[in-house]
């Protein structure tokens, strides 16, 4: 192996250390500064951020299926991946695009990849925490599955605190104006679904509409 | 055992197969899982006759059928004109058609139920004359009672449909059309309270739109009444089981002597309703759900409802787990046409099916009679027989949930916690796997807790020396 392979071989390690144990214990250690570093010295990586994502998609499915017994009322034989994973997919665009309109005309200084970047690292903390829990409620007996939602509850708080920091420093915004910014959040989520569901509404009826047509004319001259 | 119940589990295959195949029954056989799927189940009972008056030359028509009750004296049958008494082999003891009240006597007519005092005093309730005739056993009339004094009822409409007496010799009457409950009288027939009030429910839904009706159109709507009751029984540890005409799934309600209704299911589990899945609109075939007008309760706790909608006959233990269905609408063998009540006679169940005219008797088979054997043991506490049971009529159904977790319990208390835990999982039965799991989790920590602690000693000591060395080494070198 020449210097140079072993220089970039080394690079990538530490590329790799960085990304998925550097900065991230960084954020969730010093939150204000680990975000300003992200959006400021533009350390944050899509790479990691996609990587959460996949990953709390892939702990929803799992927390459905390996989910302990005692705790489990899922039917574990009509299992639908694709639908579990779309209850952590969807929710994030939702809120990320929400985020995004709202914050665009309220001088948000966040991009839409920072505040989706900013999710995801928020969100770290519990995908670690809902694995623990996992884990968990697999070895437990009933009386003591609290610990395993008592886990769980600290994890999503933990998303609030991290995503609530995360945007102040993202946006530059104040503590008033961050929650104003995520109360029309909600809002704007509501619209988003409202348009979407128009959307489908519609691409129903004209996907009717030309099957209709299709079906006559075949009816008629064929 | 494993092996045992793997071969019991190997053979099971065999024989369901066969009763899968079964074509004698001719009535829905199903049950639910516990994520309340519909699931084939094989026959429980089937049909094993049909009496009709052609097989009782004692009575001329079995016309008007309305009502059953069975007690350790015998089986009475209820016709609107006739009461049928029989043995518990269905043999007719006696028929009373008329009765002497004073000088004249008196023909029965437009009777609506029967009940027997644990002293043989039959009391038959006539709901269009609003009276409840009362005879001595030896069938003489003792008295005849007609609306109970009720402060403020005066204007109302007595009309006793049904009527059972508890063992203290209170008489439970349903009257319809008083809203306020069971009506509960002294023996001496006065009036002491009403009993365990249908409150009437309604959604948020119903009351949103009513806010914005009209005094007229409120006028025209349906008046919110409280859901008539329509039938009872008295089970073995005297508790009122009664049916009701409800919107909600309670169609059935167990009470206590506050009027409380005291079945209460776990979240996991459905309310005792009949059918957990049904259409709501449908042309030509019964809609909306059961409606359960029968119900009676055996020495064990099981008990067997009857539900008006599909007809269909539902029995339960008595932890309101769902035992077996059968019957269904319809001509054929093991369908009803209009079943107006539904008794435990021994082993077998009455159905009495006032349109066909009939009374039909229904055998359990081989699988129904271990299921019943294994509910009764275990209710008598006697987990061994109940397990062996159990087995049994898993043989029969290997997606029965609730033998499973028998079997699973019995295990636990002998000791076999791995098994169990196999059992109970497959029995869905989450409260007794949680016990067999601490036991096997204490095991295992008890097994592994030395030789764990002992790797981790040894790790941390090897590793103080190791630093303790380096450090020795490292001075050295300094020194040199």
């Amino acid at each position: 192996m020449t210097n140079a392979e072993k220089g970039s071989v080394r690079k990538g390690l530490g590329w790799l250390y960085e990304t998925f144990w550097g900065f991230p214990t960084r954020i969730l250690k010093r939150p204000f500064k680990g975000f300003d570093a992200m959006k400021f010295e533009k350390k944050g990586s899509y790479v990691f951020a996609f990587f959460v994502l996949i990953l709390e998609s892939l702990i929803s499915i799992m927390n459905f299926v390996y989910r302990g017994f005692l705790i489990n009322h899922s039917d574990i034989y009509h299992v639908n991946s694709l639908y579990l994973a779309l209850t952590v997919l969807f929710p994030v665009a939702l809120f990320v695009l929400g985020n995004w309109c709202v914050t665009t005309l309220m001088n948000g200084k966040g991009k839409l990849g920072e505040i989706f970047m900013t999710i995801m690292y928020a969100m770290l903390p519990m995908c670690l925490l809902q694995l623990v829990a996992l884990f968990l409620s697999n070895v437990l007996t009933l009386d003591e599955m609290t610990f395993v939602y008592a886990i769980e509850t600290i994890g999503t708080v933990l998303l609030v605190v991290y995503g609530f920091i995360g945007l102040v420093v993202v946006h530059e915004y104040g503590f008033g104006q961050s929650i104003g910014a995520l109360l029309l959040t909600v809002v704007a989520m509501m619209i988003l679904v409202f348009i979407l569901m128009l959307v489908f509404a519609l691409v129903a009826d004209v996907w009717d509409f030309f099957t209709i047509i299709t079906k006559e004319l075949m009816l008629k001259y064929f | 055992m494993r092996k045992l119940i793997c071969l019991i589990l190997a053979l099971a295959f065999l024989p369901s197969m066969i009763a899968f195949a079964d074509a004698r029954t001719g009535s829905s056989n199903y049950l639910y899982t516990p994520h309340d799927e519909i699931i084939a189940a094989p026959p429980a009972y089937t049909l094993a006759r049909s009496i009709t008056a052609r097989d009782m030359p004692e009575i001329d028509a079995l016309d008007g059928l309305v009502d059953a009750f069975r007690d350790d004296s015998g089986v009475y049958i209820l016709c609107s004109k006739r009461l049928i008494i029989m043995d518990h082999d269905l043999k007719v003891k006696s028929v009373l058609t008329a009765y002497m009240d004073g000088d004249k006597e008196v023909k029965l007519d437009g009777c609506t139920g029967v009940t027997v005092t644990k002293d043989g005093d039959i009391y038959i309730t006539q709901s269009e004359k609003a009276q409840i005739l009362h005879f001595n056993p030896d069938f003489t009339l003792n008295r005849v009672m007609g609306k109970p004094e009720i402060v403020g009822y005066e204007n109302v409409n007595y009309r006793p449909t049904k009527m059972v007496v508890d063992a203290a010799g209170r008489l439970y009457v349903i009257s319809k059309n008083m809203y306020e409950g069971i009506l509960e009288l002294n023996a001496d027939g006065t009036f002491t309270r009403f009993f365990g009030v249908n409150e009437v429910t309604f959604t948020p839904w119903q009351l949103f739109w009513r806010t914005f009706a009209t005094k007229e159109q409120r006028a025209r709507q349906a008046l919110w009444l409280p859901s008539d009751f329509t039938n009872l029984c008295i089970d073995q540890d005297g508790f009122l089981f009664a049916t009701l005409l409800s919107t909600d799934e309670k169609t059935i309600k167990r009470l206590n002597a506050k009027g409380e209704n005291i079945i209460k299911v776990s979240e996991e589990k459905p309310y005792p309703q009949g059918d957990l899945w049904t259409n709501e609109t449908g042309f030509g075939i019964p809609t909306g759900k059961s409606q359960f007008i029968a119900v009676d309760v055996n020495d064990f706790g099981a008990y067997v409802c009857l539900d008006s909608t599909r007809s269909r006959i539902f029995g339960y233990n008595e932890d309101h787990s769902l035992l077996f269905v059968f019957g269904g609408p319809g001509d054929r063998e093991g369908y009803f046409r209009n079943p107006v009540d539904v008794i435990f006679v021994g082993e077998d169940i009455l159905v009495l099916d006032s349109l066909a005219q009939s009374i039909e008797v229904f055998s359990p088979t081989k699988y129904g009679s271990a299921l019943m054997n294994a509910v009764k043991y275990q209710y008598l506490y006697d987990y061994e027989v109940a397990s062996k049971y159990w087995e049994e009529a898993l043989s029969y159904n290997h997606n029965l949930t609730l033998a499973y977790s028998g079997v699973g319990r019995m295990l636990l208390r002998s000791g076999e916690y791995e098994e169990a835990m196999e059992f109970l999982e497959m029995g869905d039965d989450r409260k007794y796997y949680d016990k067999a799991y601490e036991k096997v989790r204490t095991a295992t920590l008890r097994e592994y807790f030395v030789p764990g602690m002992l790797v981790i000693l040894g790790l941390i000591a090897v590793k103080v020396t190791v630093s303790s060395v380096k450090r020795a080494r490292k001075k050295r070198k300094g020194a040199a």
